[in-house]
């Protein structure tokens, strides 16, 4: 992977005459000595939008529960105190059920006959998922 | 017993699972990646998206570069390996596989050949 500029309008109509050259790596377009634009292949740029896109839908799922896990946050010194080391279930930000087992809080809580509901494990530090890292390609 | 995937490089543990909205019922086809490296199952985002899936909690993610995201997660109905799991908690990534991380791998007993190229996934 290279990146090349470009400061001639006549350079950029020869990259759609060579069909390899964005796979090379980027190329950047400068106008008056100063980086304007960049020329990427549609491979990198589905990789950026999908990405990009990833992250706008994270936010937008973390949105839905924000309300209950921001009562949560506010009501786990006293739940700490309680029920250490269960599970909590909250539905329009009120504590709906607290239990030691997931699955059984969670058929209360289909049982309950609550559409939605934020469930969180009582303790002090956040719950951290281990995701492996991985290799998208050869550099 | 399964094989190895050879559309991976190098070929990897790939099974087939079928992933529901315990809600809904509405379900999908997915392969998944054995991956003992991490440690909450992973459906792919398309996924989610495709079964509607409804945010139950979230965990925080240590991911690529050592970047730590919070991710919502979800409850999906799983069966894998002819075995029905209810109600597994499972975040979303950005991701074309699945993941069966070790909350689903500790209730079977796995066995990799690589050398054969095969591996079992058994319900104890």
């Amino acid at each position: 992977m290279s990146t090349r500029v470009i400061r001639e309008p006549k350079a950029l109509y020869a990259v759609f005459e060579d069909t390899q050259a964005l796979k090379q790596g980027p190329i950047f377009i400068e106008k008056d000595g100063k980086p304007e634009a960049v020329l990427l292949s549609i491979d990198e740029y589905r990789a950026l939008t999908a990405q990009r896109d990833f992250d706008v839908w994270r936010q937008e799922q973390l949105n839905q529960t924000q309300a209950d896990h921001e009562a949560f946050e506010r009501m786990l010194p006293d739940l700490l105190k309680e029920h250490p080391g269960e599970w909590v279930a909250f539905h329009q930000g009120q504590v709906v059920g607290v239990g030691k087992d997931f699955g059984e809080l969670v058929h209360k809580m289909r049982d309950g006959g609550y559409p939605t509901f934020y469930i969180q494990k009582i303790q002090a530090a956040p719950r951290v998922a281990e995701l492996p890292f991985e290799v998208t390609g050869r550099v | 017993m399964f094989k190895y995937d050879p559309a991976f490089d190098p070929p990897a543990p790939i099974v087939a699972v079928d992933v529901s909205d315990p809600d809904t019922g509405k379900m999908t086809p997915c392969s998944a990646l054995i991956d003992t490296g991490a440690s909450i199952s992973v459906v792919p985002a398309s996924l989610a998206r495709d079964l509607d899936l409804r945010p139950h909690s979230r965990v925080k993610a240590r991911a690529v570069g050592n970047q730590v995201i919070d991710l919502s997660t979800y409850l999906v109905r799983l069966i894998v390996a002819g075995q029905v799991i209810a109600d597994l908690e499972v975040a979303a990534y950005d991701r074309q596989t699945m993941l069966l991380g070790r909350d689903i791998l500790q209730l079977f007993i796995l066995t990799l050949d690589g050398k054969a190229g095969v591996f079992t996934l058994v319900d104890p």
